[in-house]
C-alpha cells in the first residue's frame, strides 16, 4: 500500500470526525443560534461512555474499576445517548436564559469535563487514559487496509450525519428554529415554544457531537484528556465560520479546509527543539485565519441560503374563490 | 488562616480582571475572551522588567500595566474594531482567535518553562504567634483595593467616567448628546487592559507566571461575571472576593481539584434562582 494513500485516510479520517462535529455545532449556532462553546465535552463524553463501556474488565494495578467489553456496535449508539443525557442537564436549566450565558455555562462545563476525566480516576484511568480501545471490523484485515477503511467508514457516518442534518434544517423544525434565533418574539407570537425548541437542538447536536467522539477513539485508539482540550471547541468554531454558519456543506467545506492546512503546518521542516514553537505558532495561524476570514468573507466560503418554501399543496386562494363563484 | 489570605489575594487578582472585562461587556457589548491573556502580558511584561533587567517589582509591575494597556488597545484596535459591524458574537469568536494570535506570540518568544518573579524574602506579620500576612501581600490587597476606589471615583466624579458611563447605559444617545463615543472606547480598553495586566502581575506574585494562565482565568473571570451580573461593575467587586474565598476556603472540605467545579455549580444555582445577577445593576 503506497505511503501517500495511508497519509491520506489519515488526514481524511480526522477532517471526517472535524466534519461531523462540525455539523452538530452547526445544528447548535447555525440553526438554533446556541452558542456552545462546549462542544468538546460532548465530544469527550461520547469518546469516554465508547471507551468505557468496550474496555475489557480492569486488570491488576489497573485505576478504573469499569471495563463493560461490549462490543462497539452496542457502545456507538450508547456514545451517543449518554451525551444527549448530559445536553439535558445542561440545557434544561440554561437554555432559558439568553445567549451569552450558555457560552459561558458550556465553556464552564467543559473545563469541569475535563478535569474530571483526569482526576475521576475510578471511572477514566485518570491522565493515563485507555490504550488500544476496541475498533468496529478491525479483526477483518491487516492494519494498513484498516486505515483506509476506517477513512471510508467515518465518511459514511459523516453522509448519514450530513443527511440527517440536511433533513431536520429543511423539515419544519428546522425552520422554526431559524426563526427563533433571527427572532424569538415573532416566534412567540405564532405560539412556538422557543424553550422546547432550543432544548431539542441542543439535545440533538450533542448526540452527533457524541458519536463523533466514539469515532474520534476510534481513529486515535486511545482515549485520554490531552486529546479532548479546549482547542478542539475552537477549531470546531473556526471550521464553521471558514464554512459559513447555517450551512451544512459549509461545515464540511470548513472542517476539511482547516485539518487541510492544520496537516500542511506538519510538512514544515523543523528542528526537534521547535516543536513547542511550531505548535504555537500554529494556534496563531488558526486565530489568524479566523481574523481574516470574519474581516474579509464574514458570512463564510458557502453562505447559509434559505431553504426553498415548502411546496404548495392547495391551490391559491384566488383561484379557488374564481372557481367557487363560478366566473 | 492562610486558605482565607489566599482566598482574598485571588479575589482581589480576580476583581481586577473581572472589573476590565466587565467594562469592556457594558461599552463594547461581547464578551471578550481575548482578556484573559492581557494577564499572561501583563505577568510576562514584569517578568522581563523584573528579572531580565533587574528592575524592582514595583516600578516593573507599574511598567507592565502601562504596556500592556497600550497592548491590549492596539489588540482591539487591529482586530475587533473592524469586525464591530458583524455583531456580538462574531466579536466573541474574534476574541478567542485574538486570544490563540497573543497566547501564540507569548509562548514562541518565552516559550512554555514556568517562570517566578525575583523577590526578596519577607518574612509574615505575626499576631500573637499566628502568622498572618506578609507585607507583599498586604500591599496587593492595598492596591487592588485603591484601583478599585481609583475607578470608582473615575466613574462617579470626573466628566469622562460619567460620560463612560452614560455611554453603557445609552451608546447612541450619549453620542447624541455629544459624548465623544470613539476616544472614550479608547479609554475603556486602555483603563480594563490595564486593569488585566495589574491582575496577571498579582496573579503571578501570588503564584507562578506560564503561558496558560490566562486560558485558566478567563473562566473564573466569566464566573465571576455571571455572578456580579453581567455588565454590573460594582457587583463584579464582591463577586469576585467571594469566588475567590469560596474556591479557596472549600480546599478545606474538598479535595483542590474539584474548585472549579464549585464555581461551576454556582453558577448554574445563579442561573436558575437569579438569572439577572445577584447585584443590582448600577
Amino acid at each position: 500500500m503506497p505511503g501517500w494513500l495511508l497519509f491520506l485516510s489519515g488526514v481524511v479520517a480526522l477532517a471526517g470526525i472535524y466534519a461531523v462535529l462540525t455539523l452538530a455545532l452547526n445544528l447548535h449556532f447555525g440553526y438554533g443560534g446556541l452558542i456552545n462553546f462546549g462542544i468538546v465535552a460532548f465530544f469527550a463524553i461520547g469518546g469516554y461512555t465508547y471507551t468505557i463501556l468496550t474496555m475489557p474488565p480492569p486488570g491488576l494495578g489497573e485505576a478504573y474499576r469499569f471495563g463493560f467489553g461490549f462490543p462497539w456496535w452496542l457502545a456507538f449508539p450508547a456514545a451517543g445517548t449518554v451525551a444527549a443525557v448530559f445536553a439535558l442537564v445542561i440545557g434544561l436549566p440554561t437554555l432559558r436564559v439568553r445567549g451569552e450565558y450558555l457560552l459561558i455555562v458550556t465553556f464552564a462545563f467543559a473545563e469541569v469535563v475535563r478535569s474530571s476525566l483526569t482526576n475521576e480516576a475510578w471511572l477514566t484511568n485518570g491522565a493515563r487514559g485507555f490504550y488500544s480501545v476496541v475498533q468496529p471490523f478491525r479483526d477483518l484485515m491487516d492494519g494498513q487496509t484498516y486505515q483506509v477503511f476506517l477513512a471510508v467508514l467515518i465518511l459514511a457516518v459523516l453522509a448519514i450525519c450530513y443527511l440527517v442534518a440536511r433533513f431536520v434544517g429543511t423539515a419544519p423544525f428546522g425552520r422554526t428554529l431559524r426563526a427563533v434565533r433571527e427572532n424569538e418574539d415573532v416566534a412567540l407570537s405564532v405560539s412556538k415554544d422557543v424553550y422546547s425548541f432550543r432544548l431539542r437542538a441542543f439535545v440533538l447536536g450533542s448526540i452527533i457531537a457524541g458519536l463523533a467522539g466514539a469515532m474520534y477513539v476510534w481513529y486515535m485508539t486511545i482515549a485520554v484528556p490531552a486529546i479532548f482540550a479546549a482547542e478542539v471547541t475552537f477549531a470546531v468554531w473556526i471550521a464553521l465560520v471558514i464554512g459559513g454558519t447555517g450551512s451544512n456543506r459549509g461545515a464540511i467545506l470548513g472542517a476539511f479546509v482547516l485539518l487541510g492546512a492544520q496537516q500542511a503546518v506538519k510538512f514544515i521542516q523543523a528542528p526537534a527543539e521547535m516543536a513547542a514553537v511550531i505548535s504555537s505558532i500554529q494556534l496563531m495561524l488558526e486565530g489568524l485565519l479566523l481574523v481574516v476570514i470574519l474581516r474579509f468573507r464574514p458570512m463564510g466560503l458557502l453562505p447559509e441560503q434559505s431553504p426553498p418554501p415548502p411546496r404548495e399543496r392547495k391551490q391559491p386562494e384566488a383561484e379557488r374563490l374564481q372557481k367557487a363563484e363560478g366566473i | 488562616m492562610e486558605f482565607v489570605v489566599f482566598g482574598i489575594l485571588t479575589g482581589c487578582a480576580l476583581l481586577l480582571a473581572t472589573v476590565g472585562f466587565s467594562m469592556i461587556r457594558r461599552i463594547e457589548g461581547f464578551l471578550n475572551v481575548a482578556h484573559g491573556q492581557m494577564l499572561t502580558v501583563g505577568a510576562y511584561t514584569a517578568y522581563v522588567l523584573n528579572a531580565n533587567l533587574g528592575w524592582n517589582i514595583v516600578p516593573a509591575g507599574v511598567g507592565a500595566v502601562i504596556a500592556t494597556s497600550i497592548i491590549g488597545w492596539l489588540v482591539a484596535r487591529l482586530i475587533f474594531f473592524p469586525v464591530r459591524r458583524a455583531g456580538p458574537v462574531m466579536l466573541v469568536i474574534t476574541s478567542v482567535g485574538a486570544a490563540y494570535i497573543v497566547h501564540g506570540v507569548v509562548e514562541a518568544i518565552f516559550g512554555v518553562r514556568v517562570k517566578q518573579f525575583q523577590m526578596p524574602p519577607m518574612r509574615a506579620f505575626r499576631f500573637g504567634d499566628m502568622p498572618v500576612a506578609a507585607p507583599d501581600q498586604i500591599a496587593m490587597v492595598v492596591v487592588a483595593a485603591l484601583s478599585a476606589l481609583f475607578l470608582h471615583l473615575l466613574l462617579t466624579r470626573t466628566e469622562t467616567g460619567k460620560a463612560i458611563r452614560a455611554m453603557a447605559n445609552d451608546f447612541d444617545l450619549a453620542r447624541i448628546r455629544g459624548v465623544n463615543t470613539s476616544r472614550l472606547t479608547n479609554y475603556v480598553w486602555l483603563i480594563a487592559s490595564g486593569l488585566g495586566g495589574l491582575a496577571g502581575v498579582m496573579l503571578g506574585l501570588i503564584g507562578r507566571i506560564y503561558t496558560d494562565m490566562g486560558w485558566d482565568n478567563i473562566m473564573i473571570v466569566m464566573i465571576v461575571a455571571i455572578l456580579g451580573g453581567l455588565g454590573s461593575i460594582y457587583g463584579v467587586m464582591g463577586a469576585a472576593i467571594f469566588i475567590g474565598l469560596a474556591t479557596s476556603l472549600s480546599v478545606m472540605v474538598l479535595p483542590a481539584q474539584y474548585s472549579q467545579s464549585i464555581a461551576f455549580l454556582l453558577i448554574i444555582l445563579v442561573l436558575l434562582i437569579r438569572p439577572q445577577g445577584i447585584f443590582r445593576e448600577v
